[in-house]
């Protein structure tokens, strides 16, 4: 693959061409995470505005004390509230979205039936339409349910996406049918062949998908802002962006729990790096 | 089974009663996956379809979120189309997405081309572009509000040491857009890395080699090979580009809440504001069902524009 653009060149000038390339990926790849180390160095250092000038990635006096603060002393303990709505939610979420998109996708996938081609564009024709259109209808509908303020109002309009149904349904074509067939044969029922066949050979895509939901539940901004209203019922991002603009509050602290909320995201995405990857290309490349 | 159809189809005229049978037995099937699908199909449809129909009723009526909307005609709309702010939000998002779009783009070419013909570490550099869109926006911005600080920003301490003078990035009209989009950039830039990758990996190595035998090599190979075999995928990432930055709302929310004087806020950010600040729904409405429109008409052009006839 080295030499894919490469001409019949000499090799000390492939090498010098590697080195070249090499060099200006380490450039952009620090200049992409660099802001997040101004994060992490933040959170270690007690200032009520970022003071240091100039700007240092290591800080003069580290200590921990904004952690202690975010984790115990905050607001009455609102921070590990705030995780446990999140990782709540997301659980919710997670395990929900995968099985709807999972069992959806195997119909689309593997089933005839009247009128299957047209809904299944106008599932992909909803990733077009724009949430400001959406927003206060889908509020209106959540605040006549009496789902305003619950978990349930973060919880039931992520539990199928067509995004997730699509790449569901790519993979699952790609499975051969004569495992199916072979299941009724030998007198497995529908969802008895859903379960025990279709979803063992679907781990990697559900890996791949179920990580995607998982960061983008964890990540909601909009949606969870306009339907939890009281502080005790906030996700980490909405906490985190509500307690700054209404409260003049130590910025090291902010970044402590900024921290805190990207962490688990980032394990995550170190421990499925390979179905993360593989998940995009299923979904979205050709 | 098959003993008694026969049976009962020799008594009949067979091809009515066969047909009619098999389209029974297929709406009997078809109303079962339905109910399969129905979950899904409920929410997806319902937090979609449902409310884009529900807003486009609301966008001809005036009123608020509780209480009785009365009937306007398109008075919210030929209000919205004089309306100095609205048509100030509008221009903002174009420009962002004018400004977004290309440069994200031929940045994730260029970066997917490097990484791709690189020997070894090509999963590692993958991985750390793609970081930052691991991250919330709103934590993303939160970093960025530091890293272009008028005071005590690195960026303004770099463009210091090149002796350019300290810029008040989002506080400044001119700026604030610039300093918007930079954020855009550097966390989306690595999800079109991913897809462009994906695509390069796609594409038969013969053809390279084919061109080299004919004598081409580096650019001349990227030139005319590369990108016209890249043209669906890089369609398909101007599309998605486009619908994702006609709805900038998170980073606006964080760094600038629209200031100054309207000069970042985009229009989905304002219709934020009018519904759930001004209780203004039915001109919130009406200016996300034009947002809607626009969307709607980029996306078929660009779809016609890039409708590829390279099979490979």
């Amino acid at each position: 693959m080295a030499a894919t653009f490469g001409g019949v060149q000499n090799r000390r000038q492939t090498m010098a061409w590697q080195m070249v390339w090499y060099g200006l990926m380490i450039l952009i790849s620090v200049a992409t995470v660099v802001p997040f180390l101004f994060m992490a160095s933040t959170s270690f250092t007690q200032s009520f505005t970022m003071m240091n000038y100039p700007p240092t990635l290591i800080p003069d006096n580290p200590s921990l004390s904004n952690y202690y603060e975010i984790i115990f002393q905050f607001q009455e303990g609102m921070f590990p509230r705030w995780f446990f709505n999140t990782l709540f939610t997301t659980l919710c979420i997670t395990v929900g979205s995968l099985f709807l998109n999972t069992l959806s996708g195997y119909i689309f996938a593997k089933k005839e039936f009247y009128g299957k081609n047209f809904v299944f564009a106008l599932l992909l024709a909803t990733l077009m339409v724009p949430r400001a259109v959406t927003l206060i209808p889908a509020f209106l509908m959540i605040n006549k349910l009496g789902l305003f303020n619950t978990y349930w109002a973060i919880i039931i309009p992520e539990l199928s996406t067509a995004f997730g149904i699509f790449m569901m349904r790519q993979f699952i074509s790609s499975l051969p049918s004569e495992l199916i067939e072979v299941a009724k044969i030998d007198g497995a029922g529908e969802l008895r062949t859903f379960w025990s066949i279709i979803i063992p050979l679907s781990t990697p895509a559900m890996a791949a998908l179920g990580i995607f939901t998982v960061i983008n539940a964890w990540n909601a901004f909009l949606w969870p802002l306009i339907v939890l209203r009281a502080n005790t019922m906030r996700t980490l991002v909405v906490g985190l962006a509500t307690v700054q603009s209404e409260f003049n509050i130590n910025y090291g602290l902010v970044m402590a729990g900024s921290v805190l909320t990207v962490l688990p995201m980032l394990i995550l995405y170190i421990l499925f790096q390979p179905y993360f990857v593989e998940g995009l290309r299923m979904g979205y490349g050709k | 089974m098959s003993i008694t159809s026969t049976a009962q189809t020799a008594q009949r005229p067979i091809s009515v009663t066969t047909k009619q049978r098999r389209i029974w037995r297929k709406v009997r099937e078809s109303a079962f996956w339905y109910l399969l699908l129905s979950p899904s199909l409920l929410v997806i449809l319902g937090f979609s379809i449902v409310p884009m129909l529900w807003s486009i009723y609301y966008s001809f009526t005036k009123g608020g979120m509780l209480g009785k909307h009365t009937f306007v005609g398109v008075q919210n709309y030929s209000k919205a189309f004089q309306h100095p702010i609205f048509l100030q939000t509008l221009r903002n998002t174009t420009q962002y997405a004018v400004m977004t779009v290309p440069i994200v783009i031929v940045l994730a070419l260029i970066v997917a081309i490097i990484i791709f013909q690189l020997p070894k570490m090509q999963g590692f550099f993958r991985g750390t572009v793609y970081f930052p869109l691991i991250t919330p926006v709103v934590i993303a911005a939160n970093i960025w509000a530091y890293i272009v600080n008028r005071d005590f920003g690195p960026l303004n301490h770099i463009l210091n040491l090149f002796g350019i003078p300290r810029i008040d990035w989002l506080g400044d009209p001119t700026w604030a857009i610039p300093a918007i989009v930079m954020m855009e950039i550097w966390r989306g830039f690595g999800f079109y890395v991913i897809i462009l990758f994906a695509a390069l990996q796609s594409i038969p190595k013969e053809l390279y080699e084919a061109a080299r035998i004919d004598g081409a090599k580096g650019l001349r190979i990227i030139w005319s090979i590369t990108i016209p075999l890249l043209h669906p995928a890089l369609g398909f990432c101007f599309i998605m580009a486009t619908i994702f930055n006609f709805q900038l709302f998170d980073a606006v929310y964080v760094l600038t809440k629209g200031g100054p004087a309207w000069k970042t806020a985009t229009v989905s950010w304002y219709v934020y504001q009018q519904a759930f600040q001004s209780d203004n729904v039915g001109f919130a409405t009406t200016m996300g069902v034009v947002l809607l429109l626009i969307i709607l008409t980029l996306s078929l052009v660009q779809l016609r524009f890039f409708r590829s006839d390279i099979e490979y």
